[in-house]
C-alpha cells in the first residue's frame, strides 16, 4: 500500500469570505475597536529570505525579492543589486538576469548596458515578510480562466 | 471504515454533474506513472482507459504510461493505486503528483 | 471544485508524471493553450494611484482584470510602473469588498446607536433624503456638507459640485485635496492668477539641476524619479540636491542632501533669494517686465480654533491672506536678513551646502527644476513656501521654459483634474473661479441654466473646519466620498471622531471597502472602483486622461457618479431652494433636482449611441444618456477660451491624455511662454495672463516657527508621511498580499541614539504620545528612513496605528491645509514589551 506524497503545489486557493469582515478581525484595515482604544502593535515581521522564486501573478509582474537586502547600497556610487543581477555578472552569481526590458530606453531602443531609468530597483521589486494577508484576495490567475480541456464535440 | 468507491465517469465530470459524495467538498487529483511490461502495453492501456475517473495522457515504448486519477478522497487514491498495481502486466505504479481541495 | 480548475489540475498532474516518466505528451495534453483561450482584451487607463499619472494597459478576461503593465505609448512613463502600479490587478479583489449598502438600524428604523446592517439602496437613499431634508428645513444649506476627493473622476467631482452648489446651495464641499495641495493651489493663484504648473514633465529631460524641496520622490513619485535618475546618469554635469528633515531613499541618490530643522525651509529659500540679489544674479530685464512685488502680512497664526492662545496672540490671524504692494528694494531689504551665517545657524545646514545650492540657482546657464509636494504644502506656512520658491525662479527668470521649472508635484491622481480644475473646494467654482465673486457666480448660473442669484456667495467650511463644525453640531448631514478621513484627518480623537459620532449628525460614507471611516459612519454605500466605471483624471502636468469601464462592479456596488445623480432624484427645488427664488422664477418650482442638474438639455444632450459599443457604461445605461460626455462638455464650457481649454471629449478616449490648454487640437507644454502657449502675444516673451497686468508676483514673507515645537516633556519632532508600497490610508494596498507583505504595518523610525537614551531596542513596542492622543507602534532604528536625533517618522497607512490621533490640527491660515509634518511627541516603552523583533 502506497502512502501518497503531499505534493500539493496548488493548495492555496483563496477561500471566499461572504459578507464584510468585522472590525475586530483586522485592526490594520478597520482600526481599533472601539476607535478610541489603542491597539497593541504586533511584533515586527521578519523578511522571507529563502531564495525561493514565487510564481508571478501574471507575466508582467516584477518578481519579488526572495533574499535579504539589508544594507545593500543603492546610491549614486553603487548599486548592489546589479552586482549580481546585471547580465555580465550572472554566470558568477547564478542570480536571475534582469529582464531585457531593463536594457531599453524610453523609446524602446536596446542600449549597450543597463538603462539608467531602471537604476532604482526598489521602486518595483520588493521583499516580503512572512505575514499572513489581512484579508484573502480573490484575484484570479489568468491560467485558471483559460480552458485547457478540449471541448467535446 | 471503508468508504464506498464512487464511480465517477468522465461524462459526469464534463457535464458538471456531481456524483454522490462529490458535494462534500473534497476532490483529489493525482498524477501517476504506471510501468507496464512493454509486451503487455496494449492490454494494460485498454484496461486503464476503461477505468472510471482515470485518464491516460501518453505512453512510451518502454512501457511507461502517464495517467491522472480523480477521486473523492485520499482513501480512494490509495485503493485505486493498489488495484492498478495488481493488474496483469503492470510492474509498478508511482505517485508523482497529488493535489486536493 | 469547478470544471476549469479540475482541468487545470489534471493537466498539471499529467505534466508532472510525464516529466518523471520521460514521456512526451501530445500537445493537447500539455500546458499550452492557444488561440481564443489566451486572448486578453487590453485597454488603456491611468494608474489608480499617485499624481504622476502613469499610463497602464489593463488586461481583462472573462470579466476580470488579470494583468496590467506600464503603457509604452504613454509619454509620462513609457512602459514603467512602480510596485503599486504593478499590482493594480489586485486592488479591486479584496475579499471584504462592500457589495451591499449598510445602515445602522434597530427595529426597522435608523438608529445611530445600532450596528450596521445590510439594507437596499432605496432604504439607504430614503433615509439619507429624509435626513437631508430635515436638516435643510431646520438649519438651511449651511448644515449640510460633503467631503470629496482628489481621487474622484472629473465627472464625479463636477457632479458633486453641481449637486452641492446648484442643488443644495451649499459651499460646504471640500476635497481631501485640501490636506494635500491647497497650499500649492493658493500659491499658484496668488502668484500667477491661475492654478497649476506652467511647465511639464518634459522639463526632466532638459534640466541641468534638480532641487527637491522636502520631497521624497524615490518613494512618492517613483516614475518621475526614474526620469530624474535617467537624466542624472546620462549627462555627467547634472546634479540633484535634496532638502529634507531626514535622510531617505531620495537623499541616498542625491549629490547633495541638505538636512534642515523642521520649518526652516523658509529661511533656506530666503537665503537663496538673498544670495541671488547680493551676487548680481537677478535677471533685471525679466523682473522689470514681468514681475510685481508684494509684502505679506506676518504673524498670521496657525489656523487653530479661534479661542486657541496661539490664534489670540497672532497679530494678523484674521488677515492672513492680506498683502501690501511693495517694490524690489523693500523686498531686497527683507531678504537681506537671511545671511549665510544666520541661515546656517537657524537651519542646521552647513554653509558649504547652502552656497552650492544657491549657486545652482544663481548661475544663469544652469537650468533648474525645483520640485516639491507635501514638505512644502503640509506646512503652517505652506503658501509662503510656495511663494518663496517662485520668488527664486522669478528673480532669475528661470521659468516657463524647458528645464527651468518650478514644478509643484501633485499627490493624488486627480487633485488637479478634479479637485482643483473642477473646483470642488469650499471657495471655488470650475476653471479657477471663486464663489464669492458675483461675476463668477453669474457665469456659472448661466452655464448651469439656473435662476440668477441662486448660487451661494459665502465660502463654505474647509476640511479641518468641517470636522470642527461636525463636533460642534453645526454641520449635521454629511457625505464622505472616496476618502478615509477618520484615518487621515489631524487630531482625529478630539475633532473628527467626536464629529462623526455626534448624535446630532448623520454621516454617510461611500467606499469600496470597510475602512475606519466606514465603520464609524451611519450609512455605508458600496462603491465601484477604478475601471469598474468610465472615468477621467488630470495629473500633475495638466494631462487629462480617460478610461472606459472594463469590468463590472461587484454585487450592488455603484460608482460615486451614479450615487450623486441617483440621490438627486429624491429632491425637488421646493426641498432645496429658497422660496423667494422660486417665487421669482416659478418655472423652476417643483422640479426634480435630477432634471435641473442633469436633464437640463445640456448634460443629457448626448445619446447612448455616442458611447463605445465594446465597453460597458453602467451609469449611462441607467440614466438613458451618455452621462460622462454630457458632464464633461458642460464643464469644458467654463474653461475653453479662458486658458483652461480642454479638447473634445472623444479625443481623450483616443490618445494617452492631453495637456491643457488644448487649442486647435494642440496641447500646451509650457504655459505663459511665447512660442509654446497660444495665449501669449507675439513679442512679449512671457505673459502671466492669469493676472490683469500679466505680471507674476514676488511675495516677501519671512521665516516663522511651526505651531508646536518639541519641549521638555514632548521632546521629539513627529513627521508623518507615506512609504512606497502603500497608498495613503492603505485601504487598497493593504488588501494586496504582496504589498502588505512588502511593508507589513507601520513602524516608528528613530535614531538609534534616541532609542538608547530612552531604554528602547529595535522592535520594541512603544507608545507615541502627544498632547492630543497616542498610539502604539514598534521602534525601527534601521531601514529606509534615517532620522536625525530628535526627529521621528511614522507612516499613516496602518489603521491599527492611527498616528493622526497624535497630530495637531494646525493649518496654513491662508490655504487651510494641515501641517502633518511638525508636532511634538514623546516616545516611551510599553510596560510589558516583547523582546526585540520576532
Amino acid at each position: 500500500m502506497m502512502r501518497p506524497l503531499a505534493l500539493s503545489a496548488l493548495a492555496g486557493l483563496a477561500c471566499l469570505v461572504t459578507g464584510a469582515l468585522l472590525a475586530q478581525e483586522a485592526p490594520r484595515l478597520t482600526g481599533p475597536d472601539p476607535f478610541t482604544k489603542e491597539a497593541p502593535a504586533p511584533p515586527m515581521q521578519r523578511q522571507v529570505t529563502d531564495d525561493v522564486r514565487r510564481k508571478r501573478n501574471y507575466p508582467d509582474q516584477p518578481p519579488l525579492i526572495p533574499h535579504a537586502i539589508e544594507g545593500y547600497a543603492l546610491d549614486l556610487n553603487a548599486n548592489k543589486c546589479l552586482s549580481c543581477h546585471a547580465r555580465k555578472f550572472t554566470e558568477q552569481s547564478q542570480a536571475p538576469m534582469i529582464s531585457v526590458t531593463h536594457y531599453q530606453d524610453r523609446e524602446g531602443n536596446t542600449l549597450g548596458g543597463v538603462s539608467p531609468r531602471r537604476y532604482s530597483c526598489l521602486s518595483c521589486h520588493v521583499p516580503q515578510t512572512g505575514a499572513r494577508p489581512l484579508v484573502p484576495n480573490t484575484f484570479v490567475d489568468m491560467d485558471a480562466l483559460v480552458e485547457r480541456e478540449p471541448r467535446g464535440r | 471504515m471503508v468508504r464506498e468507491q464512487v464511480a465517477l465517469s468522465r461524462r459526469d465530470l464534463l457535464s458538471g454533474r456531481a456524483g454522490p459524495g462529490q458535494d462534500e467538498g473534497e476532490h483529489h487529483v493525482t498524477g501517476l506513472v504506471v510501468h507496464a511490461r512493454p509486451e503487455r502495453l496494449g492490454d494494460v492501456l485498454g484496461v486503464l482507459r476503461a477505468m472510471p475517473g482515470l485518464d491516460v495522457h501518453g505512453e512510451s515504448p518502454t512501457g511507461k504510461i502517464v495517467v491522472t486519477l480523480e477521486t473523492p478522497s485520499e482513501h480512494d487514491v490509495v485503493q485505486r493505486l493498489g488495484e492498478i498495481g495488481e493488474l496483469p502486466g503492470v510492474l509498478s505504479t508511482a505517485l508523482v503528483y497529488h493535489c486536493f481541495e | 471544485m469547478d470544471l476549469s480548475r479540475r482541468t487545470l489540475l489534471k493537466a498539471q498532474a499529467a505534466a508532472a508524471a510525464a516529466a518523471v516518466a520521460g514521456v512526451d505528451l501530445p500537445a493537447k495534453a500539455q500546458n499550452l493553450a492557444a488561440g481564443e483561450d489566451v486572448a486578453l482584451k487590453w485597454s488603456k487607463a491611468p494608474c489608480r494611484f499617485c499624481g504622476t499619472g502613469c499610463g497602464v494597459m489593463v488586461g481583462v478576461k472573462d470579466g476580470r482584470v488579470v494583468a496590467t503593465h506600464g503603457d509604452m505609448q504613454a509619454e509620462v512613463n513609457r512602459g514603467l510602473n512602480c510596485v503599486k502600479g504593478y499590482f493594480l490587478s489586485k486592488i479591486m479583489y479584496g475579499a471584504d469588498r462592500l457589495t451591499s449598502p449598510l445602515m445602522r438600524v434597530r427595529d426597522g428604523k435608523f438608529d445611530k446607536s445600532a450596528e450596521l446592517q445590510p439594507v437596499t439602496w432605496d432604504q439607504a437613499f430614503d433615509e439619507m433624503a429624509r435626513q437631508w431634508k430635515r436638516v435643510l428645513r431646520e438649519k438651511g444649506p449651511k448644515a449640510v456638507g460633503m467631503f470629496g476627493s482628489g481621487q474622484w473622476t472629473i465627472f464625479e467631482g463636477y457632479a458633486a459640485t453641481k449637486l452641492m452648489r446648484a442643488g443644495f446651495r451649499s459651499n460646504n464641499l471640500d476635497p481631501n485635496a485640501r490636506h494635500c495641495m491647497a497650499s500649492a493651489a493658493v500659491g499658484f493663484i496668488r502668484t500667477f492668477g491661475m492654478d497649476e504648473p506652467m511647465g511639464c514633465y518634459d522639463d526632466f529631460e532638459h534640466a541641468d539641476a534638480f532641487v527637491l524641496w522636502g520631497s521624497n520622490m524615490a518613494e512618492m513619485h517613483p516614475i518621475l524619479w526614474t526620469r530624474i535618475i535617467d537624466r542624472r546618469l546620462s549627462a555627467p554635469h547634472v546634479r540633484i540636491a535634496t532638502l529634507s528633515t531626514y535622510e531617505h531613499r531620495t537623499t541616498d541618490l542625491s549629490d547633495q542632501s541638505l538636512i534642515f530643522k523642521p520649518g526652516t525651509d523658509l529661511a533656506v529659500l530666503n537665503f537663496v533669494a538673498n544670495y541671488i540679489i547680493q551676487n548680481g544674479a537677478v535677471n533685471r530685464d525679466f523682473v522689470e517686465r514681468h514681475v510685481n512685488f508684494r509684502m505679506a502680512n506676518t504673524d498670521i497664526g496657525y489656523g487653530l480654533r479661534p479661542e486657541h492662545v496661539l490664534e489670540q496672540r497672532a497679530a494678523h490671524a484674521n488677515e492672513a491672506a492680506v498683502s501690501q504692494q511693495s517694490d524690489f528694494d523693500a523686498y531686497s531689504r527683507m531678504v537681506s536678513d537671511y545671511t549665510l551665517e544666520k541661515t546656517a545657524d537657524l537651519t542646521g545646514v552647513s554653509k558649504e551646502r547652502l552656497l552650492t545650492l544657491a549657486r545652482m540657482y544663481a548661475d544663469p546657464k544652469t537650468k533648474v527644476m525645483s520640485l516639491w509636494t507635501m514638505g512644502f504644502n503640509q506646512h503652517v506656512r505652506g503658501v509662503w513656501a510656495n511663494h518663496l520658491v517662485y520668488n527664486i525662479h522669478l528673480l532669475t527668470g528661470k521659468i516657463a521654459e524647458p528645464g527651468n521649472s518650478p514644478f509643484s508635484l501633485t499627490g493624488q491622481p486627480s487633485a488637479c483634474g478634479t479637485a482643483r480644475e473642477v473646483g470642488t473646494f469650499s471657495h471655488r467654482l470650475p476653471a479657477d473661479m471663486q464663489v464669492n465673486n458675483p461675476e463668477h457666480r453669474r457665469h456659472a448660473e448661466e452655464i448651469w441654466r439656473l435662476p440668477p442669484g441662486l448660487l451661494n456667495g459665502e465660502i463654505g467650511y474647509h476640511a479641518v473646519q468641517q470636522d470642527r463644525m461636525l463636533k460642534d453640531g453645526k454641520l449635521n448631514a454629511y457625505w464622505i466620498m472616496c476618502n478615509n478621513n477618520l484615518q487621515t484627518a489631524p487630531n482625529t480623537n478630539n475633532e473628527t471622531y467626536p464629529g462623526y459620532r455626534n448624535p446630532e449628525n448623520f454621516v454617510v460614507c461611500s467606499d469600496p471597502y470597510p475602512t475606519v471611516t466606514a465603520m464609524a459612519a451611519d450609512v455605508v454605500l458600496p462603491t465601484a472602483m477604478w475601471v469598474e466605471k468610465e472615468g477621467a483624471y488630470g495629473n500633475a502636468e495638466r494631462r487629462t486622461h480617460m478610461w472606459h469601464q472594463l469590468v463590472d462592479a461587484p454585487g450592488e456596488a455603484r460608482s460615486d457618479l451614479w450615487q450623486l445623480m441617483e440621490f438627486s432624484k429624491r429632491f425637488t427645488t421646493d426641498d432645496a431652494w429658497a422660496p423667494e427664488t422660486l417665487a421669482a422664477h416659478p418655472e423652476y418650482k417643483g422640479k426634480s433636482l435630477f432634471d435641473v442638474l442633469w436633464r437640463n438639455g445640456n448634460v443629457d444632450r448626448f445619446g447612448l449611441g455616442e458611447a463605445a459599443t465594446d465597453y460597458g457604461n453602467f451609469e449611462s445605461r441607467q440614466f438613458g444618456f451618455y452621462v460622462q460626455k454630457g458632464l464633461f462638455e458642460e464643464y469644458a464650457a467654463f474653461g475653453r477660451g479662458h486658458g483652461h481649454d480642454l479638447a473634445p471629449f472623444e479625443r481623450y478616449h483616443e490618445v494617452r491624455g492631453l495637456r491643457w490648454p488644448v487649442v486647435e487640437g494642440k496641447e500646451t507644454r509650457w504655459r505663459y511662454r511665447e512660442g509654446h502657449d497660444p495665449y501669449v502675444e507675439k513679442g512679449s516673451g512671457w505673459q502671466f495672463y492669469g493676472n490683469p497686468d500679466k505680471r507674476a508676483i514676488v511675495m516677501a514673507a519671512p521665516y516663522e516657527p511651526p505651531a508646536e515645537s518639541p519641549d521638555e516633556e514632548y521632546d521629539l519632532w513627529l513627521v508623518t508621511g507615506r512609504v512606497l508600497e502603500h497608498w495613503h490610508s492603505g485601504s487598497m494596498t493593504m488588501r494586496v498580499p504582496e504589498l502588505y507583505r512588502a511593508f507589513t504595518g507601520a513602524v516608528l523610525f528613530m535614531h538609534p541614539d534616541d532609542a538608547q537614551k530612552r531604554g528602547l531596542r529595535r522592535g520594541q513596542e512603544v507608545r507615541i504620545v502627544s498632547r492630543r492622543g497616542e498610539i502604539r507602534s514598534r521602534v525601527e532604528t534601521r531601514g529606509r528612513n534615517k532620522m536625525p536625533v530628535g526627529r521621528v517618522f511614522v507612516p499613516f497607512f496602518d489603521a491599527s496605528q492611527l498616528i493622526n490621533k497624535a497630530t495637531l490640527d494646525a493649518t496654513d491660515p491662508i490655504s487651510k491645509q494641515t501641517d502633518f509634518k511638525k508636532c511634538a511627541v514623546k516616545v516611551v516603552g510599553v510596560a510589558t514589551a516583547d523582546r526585540g523583533a520576532e
